[in-house]
């Protein structure tokens, strides 16, 4: 028995503890040292071999196939495979949709378990389903260091068509299919904006403030039509005037009292007068009053003492006179409207 | 001379009339806007050609799209190019963009009956709610018989009535004839009429202008309470593209938006499409 020098005893010891940690035993864990990083880790621990299937290798683009792995257990396994994760293997999530069939793994028999994955290819170029590395952990090497085990599965080769397609028409009204390419397509319109308060206020008051400025400069530029224009008829002769052209089946006393009554209310709204129904004398004296001419005066006397007579010593008379009697008072108001000016209206 | 006076009132009233229209076609056509033209009626008919198989026919009505917008960037504005707009985001799939520009094209010209059935026909492609009214287009209020009145037609008419019953008014204190101060009356009365509809017509301009037109341009976009994710949804029921509102705020990226039926809500801005026009 050689002697064991007593300066290597520490570096024993820790090579001792240090091995005594990395590998397990049964019923131990997997360690976590050597572990590959960069590859999804089945979680097995035992001795595997691997193989996988696929159904169908002829399929058109995001058709689904069938991909199965089959691991089985060369030794007995001391700990389980688990499912893979396929979307963290870049090859396969570039190359296919990928759905899991289901979470449990089937088992044929003690030793063997099956995974099943829905692949569907993205495009047509794929042109195989990429080998799978199957990390695994081998507690019956001697060499722990070697421990973690990678196997590959062999690639499948797949036959992807593109996608059948089905031809599907535009949706659209069949006015929407015309393009219209009159020259007005380049036209620049502006919407309508309203115009501002100010804008407003100022097409509000122009048109009054030039209508007052035209009529200024027209009374300037056109005095004697200005002073007719005031010497028109007033409101109250077109109505006296109007209401004389009726009446004109009476007989003569209320057709007469009618034309008397209907010249004194002008008499009143032109004159301002009060007596409701005047005399001849009365209304001469109103007429010389107002400065009304000799003639005019007489011919209001004549007028309303005709009216008087008709009234109250009724006699046959001709629907001739009544008429010409008629033009008489017509011939009166005017003639008092001439000579009234400046009189209120 | 007299009539000299009176022909000069009228010649104001016109100038005043001519004034108050404001809407003028300005510009002109270059060789390169025909170019662009030419392709876009190319793209369309080629789309047209392969329109019983929408995959093929969609990258030919986008590509009349994106040349149509690039006319209307070179400075057209109209309502043909804007119906012509629609059509080809509607048959590119693109029902917002659609739905924005036939409403772009109606406020030119609000009685183009072409596009208010465009407009009518796009809308029944959304998909709203099947159970309630959210999101759903009110019924106009106007009746389908009674014509647009545009807001410049009323100024025009307002303005015209309006003249012509001063100058009427005016020209009755003048000769002192019943007939000119009744046909003062009369236009008058209408310029007040006229005004009451150029009033409503501006307090809607001023609305539409406050708020704008918004599309919802995704699908199941859930109308949320406020301007976050962190919000819950006001609404059950999310609402789908081409869904219309009206703009009442834009804060941090999201829009509160009051849809047809008065209900409001916050989307997110890129949610969303923006008649900022």
């Amino acid at each position: 028995m050689s002697r064991v020098r007593p300066a290597l005893i520490p570096f024993a010891l820790f090579w001792a503890i240090g091995v005594r940690a990395a590998v397990p035993t049964e019923g131990e864990g997997i360690p976590t040292v050597g572990r590959p990083v960069d590859l999804p880790f089945s979680e097995a621990s035992g001795w595997f071999e691997v193989r996988v299937r696929a159904e169908p290798t002829s399929l058109s683009v995001e058709s689904p196939l069938t991909f199965t792995m089959v691991v089985r257990a060369v030794q007995p396994a001391r700990q389980e495979p688990q499912r893979l994760d396929l979307r963290q293997l870049p090859e396969f999530a570039e190359a296919f949709y990928i759905d899991d069939v289901g979470e449990q793994a089937a088992r044929p028999d003690a030793r063997t378990w099956e995974f099943s994955y829905r692949l569907k290819p993205r495009r047509p170029e794929v042109r195989a389903i990429p080998s799978v590395p199957f990390v695994y952990f081998n507690p019956y090497l001697l060499t722990t260091k070697k421990g973690f085990q990678v196997l590959y599965t062999d690639p499948i080769p797949l036959t992807v068509s593109p996608r059948e397609t089905v031809q599907v028409p535009v949706r659209g009204p069949e006015g929407a299919f015309v393009l219209s390419t009159d020259s007005e397509v380049w036209e620049h319109r502006m919407p309508w904006t309203p115009p501002s308060g100010t804008a407003l206020a100022a097409l509000a008051l122009t048109p009054p403030l030039g209508c007052v400025v035209w009529y200024l400069a027209w009374r300037r530029l056109y005095p004697d039509a200005a002073r007719l224009a005031g010497q028109r008829r007033s409101r109250a002769a077109r109505r006296a005037i109007g209401a004389l052209q009726g009446g004109g089946r009476l007989p003569l006393g209320p057709r007469a009292a009618r034309m008397a009554s209907i010249v004194a209310d002008y008499l009143q709204q032109r004159l301002d007068w009060t007596v409701a129904e005047p005399t001849p004398r009365e209304v001469a004296q109103l007429l010389e009053q107002r400065g009304c001419s000799a003639s005019v005066v007489a011919q209001a006397v004549r007028f309303f003492e005709w009216c008087d007579s008709a009234r109250f010593v009724p006699e046959e008379e001709s629907p001739l006179a009544g008429a010409e009697r008629k033009d008489v008072a017509v011939r009166l108001i005017l003639a008092v409207e001439s000579e009234s000016d400046g009189a209120p209206k | 001379m007299n009539l000299r006076v009176a022909a000069n009132g009228r010649h104001i009233a016109f100038a005043l009339l001519v004034a108050g229209f404001s809407c003028s076609p300005v510009g002109g056509t270059s060789e390169a806007d025909r170019e662009i033209l030419e392709s876009v009626d190319r793209a369309f008919q080629e789309g047209i050609r392969s329109r019983q198989d929408r995959e093929q026919a969609r990258p030919h009505f986008r590509q009349a799209a994106r040349n149509l917008e690039e006319l209307r960037r070179r400075g057209a504005n109209n309502a043909m190019l804007y119906r012509n707009l629609g059509n080809a985001y509607l048959l590119a799939d693109d029902l917002p963009r659609a739905l924005l520009s036939y409403h772009r094209g109606l406020r030119l010209s609000p009685n183009d009956a072409a596009l208010n059935e465009l407009l009518a026909e796009a809308r029944q492609l959304v998909v709203y709610p099947p159970s309630g009214d959210l999101g759903r287009p009110r019924r106009e209020d106007r009746a389908a018989w009674m014509p647009y009145v545009p807001g410049e037609w009323l100024m025009g008419a307002t303005l015209a009535c309006y003249v012509v019953g001063c100058v009427a008014a005016t020209r009755s204190r003048m000769v002192r004839q019943t007939r000119y101060l009744l046909g003062g009356l009369f236009f008058l009365s209408a310029s007040a009429l006229c005004a009451g509809g150029l009033l409503v017509r501006i307090a809607e301009e001023r609305e539409r202008a406050a708020h704008p037109l918004v599309v919802v341009a995704r699908d199941e976009m859930p109308v949320r309470r406020g301007n976050g994710m962190a919000f819950p949804p006001r609404y059950e029921t999310p609402l789908n593209r081409g869904v219309e509102g009206r703009l009442l705020l834009e804060r941090e990226g999201w829009v509160q938006v009051e849809l047809s039926g008065g209900e409001i809500g916050w989307l997110p801005r890129e949610a969303v499409l923006l008649d900022e026009s």
